[in-house]
């Protein structure tokens, strides 16, 4: 895995996939690149330049800072992964898996199929990579470095012939000996071989001649076994295979017994544990366990656990059971306050409600939301698990994937516009802004309802400025109405202050719309007062995809004054708006739209928009 | 209360008499076992408190909101009320099979985020065993479960009695589609809401109580929140004389 820790920080930070991406860490008084994506690479980035001097090359070139103890925690975790296809698979970093297969490729149907496993289990946990099956693990270490394909798989006794092309430094040779021997004109590996291997000795040392022996398999190279960072790891090999379910249980029962024991002498607790369960003749079953907070109570991992053994496939015999922890924490201690029920507040308690419902429902469908860093109302919230949210790397959903739930990159910070028209962007980033947006109080006294018109030009409604055929041609519908006296008119300083808001935006081609939306808006200040209003109000249920709906709206960009949904046609009682939100440039398409809250006659209310750049109108949700 | 008890209370005022009883019946009709420690929480919306026994929502119960059509405001309502359940601390389970509930909503109506957990289930099964699990809970202050077609009796028995063990209240949207209306149900308290007519800067809901327990069935009332930051005065327009709160059952 060459890319392991760019591609790891990248995601992290929330990085899009297409932006090239290096990882960079201090040295002396300059910020030196450790590794960056393949992107950066064909840009011209080379690992041990200056941040400086990648920028110069590529200027659009986004750094992060190395963090190595985190790479080195994935890499674990992908080792304790990776255990699926061998029990000996050893971490070597910076990004390198070595698994003694040895014996192992028969329950998986032959090498090959092995490799590709193990390749797309790898990939599928987001990591670009390649492998080499050999037997030697100098040998493929080499293919799988310098060797061009994904996946190579040598032969019984071949690993000569497949290493004499490959370059010497593949056979991890020091630098000083590579240099060396690229000096003399010893380029790969078949010409170290032809040299004597008495002055090999004489001039390198013995490194070099131990490396060769090692992958061609005249010195023994152990593959030492991986235990997941000194977490802690049991394992029972049952008597005699069974199917039955009670003594699988029994025995995941002892096994958690002697784990939380362990953790209880680390003083942890585990935030994620893997329990698999062998099989003979079979692939073994892995099932993992999320908590939301780490844990050793007993009684409630064995009741997740329970939960996992009834849900097993027991049609081929399970013969041993093992049970690791894959990240572990300090368990947090909780003190109860005198006056308080201890119960009500115990965040134990609860963390073993929200620990069931997600082991049970899936890690993504039990969430917490979070304000996102966007005006888009589609991501101005993400979806966090409730489990597995302690060590980075969480993934986080979009709310309009909450159904089909996948790992989403968040969209990185960039510059949003987004107007009420009022003149004042909003502060985003917490929930805090959603909040200040618009709070709802109760009324005291329950008042009759009225509706009331959104008012276009001086004041008249919206019917009233489109000739709509449909609209005046209805006996039922509300002439024009008046403004009542007492409309608040507002100051016309508040009308200039909308000019600057909206020339700040840097979307050029906008810009004639834009000076005309700003001489329209500014002479008729009774719709700013609208606007104001609008400002914020966001629908309870908010469709995944805007629907495209029917609408007759008022002229000049005024509000709907009727839409056609789900087969009825709908009146409007009044509209309010627009909201415009103009946003998500750097997402590849950019987002023009104008929101209107909308109650038709009845009472429904809803969230449509109009989009900009096709002039059509979307239901986006409704007040329901 | 015995014969001659009555007697005596006759002396005393009425209107206590007739609580005392309110309050036996309310046993009988419930958990005659355990002494009533139930609370009632204060909806925030006094006309609809008023219509209710007790002043507000019981703890431990089941609280169904029946919505009578297409952009009702059942959920938006139901929000409001979890919002006010969970006042006092604890936590909020949103169960939300149809996965498009809108937290900055909640979150304008009151429901912080920090609090609320958000579960997305696949199946209708699994969200009520969900909503069982969560109202079991004793760190849970209210459940709102929305989009559910039917509830089956024993369900429904089961819900409420979770909600006991928990002391929690659980919020249950439903439409009307559903023919809820009429059918067995154990929820301490039913609400039929319709869409009303209301001004930019107000929300307004139709609230029709059509089961309250130790209560009666209520006529429609119209019950509002009002937009504090709004400072914009609304024009209104008097459009067809009176506006009469008419709930239509047809619902769709």
């Amino acid at each position: 895995m060459p890319l392991l820790s760019v591609e790891r920080t990248s995601r992290c930070c929330g990085l899009p996939a297409d932006k090239p991406t290096a990882v960079a860490e201090p040295v002396g008084q300059s910020q030196r690149v450790v590794s960056c994506c393949r992107l950066a690479l064909t840009g011209g980035v080379r690992p041990g330049q200056t941040v400086a001097e990648a920028r110069a090359v590529l200027p659009e070139l986004a750094v992060c800072s190395h963090d190595p103890q985190a790479d080195r925690r994935r890499l674990g975790q992908l080792a304790a992964g990776a255990m699926q296809f061998s029990p000996i698979v050893q971490p070597v970093e910076p990004g390198v898996l070595l698994l003694d297969v040895t014996g192992c490729e028969r329950l998986f149907g032959g090498e090959r199929r092995l490799g590709g496993l193990g390749i797309r289990y790898v990939e599928r946990e987001g990591f670009s990579v390649r492998g080499a099956i050999a037997g030697t693990v100098g040998a493929a270490w080499a293919l799988a470095h310098a060797g061009g394909e994904r996946l190579t798989v040598v032969e019984p006794e071949g690993e000569v012939a497949a290493l004499a092309g490959l370059p010497a430094w593949s056979l991890r040779i020091e630098r000083d000996a590579v240099a060396a021997l690229d000096r003399l004109g010893v380029a790969t590996v078949d010409d170290l071989l032809h040299l004597p291997r008495s002055s090999l000795a004489e001039r390198f040392g013995g490194s070099v001649l131990r490396r060769l022996d090692q992958a061609v398999g005249a010195m023994d190279e152990p593959v030492e076994p991986f235990r997941p960072a000194e977490l802690p790891a049991v394992r029972m090999s049952l008597a005699f295979p069974t199917d039955r379910q009670e003594v699988v249980h029994a025995g995941v029962e002892s096994l958690l017994g002697r784990l939380t024991q362990r953790l209880e002498q680390q003083g942890q607790g585990a935030a994620e544990l893997v329990c698999t369960f062998y099989r003979e003749q079979a692939r073994p079953i892995v099932s993992q366990l999320w908590l939301s907070r780490p844990t050793r109570a007993l009684g409630h991992l064995t009741s997740l656990l329970a939960e996992k053994v009834r849900g097993l496939d027991l049609s081929v015999p399970v013969s041993a059971i093992s049970l690791h922890v894959v990240r572990a924490g300090v368990v947090p201690r909780w003190q109860g306050r005198l006056f308080e029920s201890a119960e009500v507040s115990d965040p134990q308690k609860a963390a073993g409600l929200l620990d069931e419902l997600s082991n049970r429902l899936g890690q993504g469908a039990v969430v917490r939301a979070l304000p996102g860093d966007d005006h888009q109302p589609e991501h101005a919230c993400w979806y966090e698990p409730v489990t597995g949210g302690i060590d980075g790397g969480i993934q986080r959903i979009r709310h309009d994937v909450t159904r089909r739930v996948k790992p989403a990159l968040r969209a990185s910070p960039s510059p949003t516009l987004c107007f009420a028209k009022d003149g004042a962007p909003k502060p985003t980033h917490s929930t805090e802004h959603w909040r200040a947006s618009r709070q709802w109080h109760p009324t005291k006294t329950p008042k009759s309802s009225s509706p009331t018109l959104c008012f276009a030009k001086d004041g008249a409604p919206n019917e009233g400025t489109h000739a709509s055929n449909e609209a005046l041609a209805d006996p039922g519908a509300p002439g024009p109405v008046a403004p009542h006296k007492g409309t608040r008119r507002i100051k016309s300083d508040v009308a200039r202050r909308v000019k600057p808001a909206l020339r700040s935006d840097s979307v050029a081609r906008d810009e004639n719309d834009h000076a005309h939306a700003t001489a329209a808006w500014a002479c008729h200040p009774d719709r700013l007062s609208e606007v104001r209003m609008a400002a914020g109000e966001r629908p309870v249920r908010l469709f995944a995809r805007p629907q495209p709906i029917d609408v007759i709206a008022g002229a000049n960009g005024g509000g709907p004054a009727w839409f056609r949904w789900r087969g009825d046609r709908r009146r409007v009682a009044w509209s309010v708006g627009p909201e415009r939100i103009e946003t998500g440039w750097w997402r590849g398409r950019q987002v023009c739209r104008d929101y209107y809250v909308v109650q038709d006659q009845e009472g429904g209310r809803f969230w449509m928009f109009r989009d900009r750049e096709n002039r059509r109108w979307y239901l986006h949700g409704c007040f329901e | 209360m015995s014969a001659e008890s009555i007697k005596l209370g006759l002396r005393q005022d009425r209107a206590a008499i007739v609580r005392q009883l309110r309050e036996q019946i309310r046993r009988m009709e419930h958990d005659y076992a355990r002494p009533p420690e139930r609370q009632w929480i204060g909806t925030g919306l006094a006309a609809l408190d008023e219509r209710l026994a007790g002043g507000g929502l019981p703890t431990g119960s089941i609280v169904e909101l029946i919505g009578s059509g297409r952009a009702c405001g059942g959920l938006a309502l139901a929000t409001w009320l979890t919002a006010r359940a969970a006042s006092d601390g604890g936590q909020v389970v949103v169960i939300d099979s149809a996965g498009d509930f809108y937290p900055p909503a909640a979150e304008q109506l009151g429901l912080g985020a920090d609090r609320m957990v958000l579960v997305h289930p696949r199946r209708e099964v699994d969200a009520l065993w969900a909503a069982e699990q969560s109202l079991r809970s004793p760190t849970v202050a209210a459940v709102l479960l929305t989009c559910l077609l039917r509830v089956e009796h024993r369900q429904s028995r089961r819900l409420q009695l979770a909600a006991e063990a928990g002391g929690g209240i659980g919020l249950l949207v439903r439409p009307i589609k559903a023919q809820a209306r009429g059918r067995v149900s154990t929820a301490a308290v039913r609400l039929l809401v319709g869409p009303t007519r209301s001004e930019p800067g107000s929300v307004r809901w139709l609230v029709q109580v059509l089961r309250c327990r130790g209560g009666w069935p209520s006529e429609p009332v119209v019950v509002g929140l009002e937009d504090e930051a709004c400072d914009v005065s609304v024009h209104a327009a008097a459009v067809g004389g009176a506006d009469e709160p008419v709930l239509r059952l047809a619902g769709g």
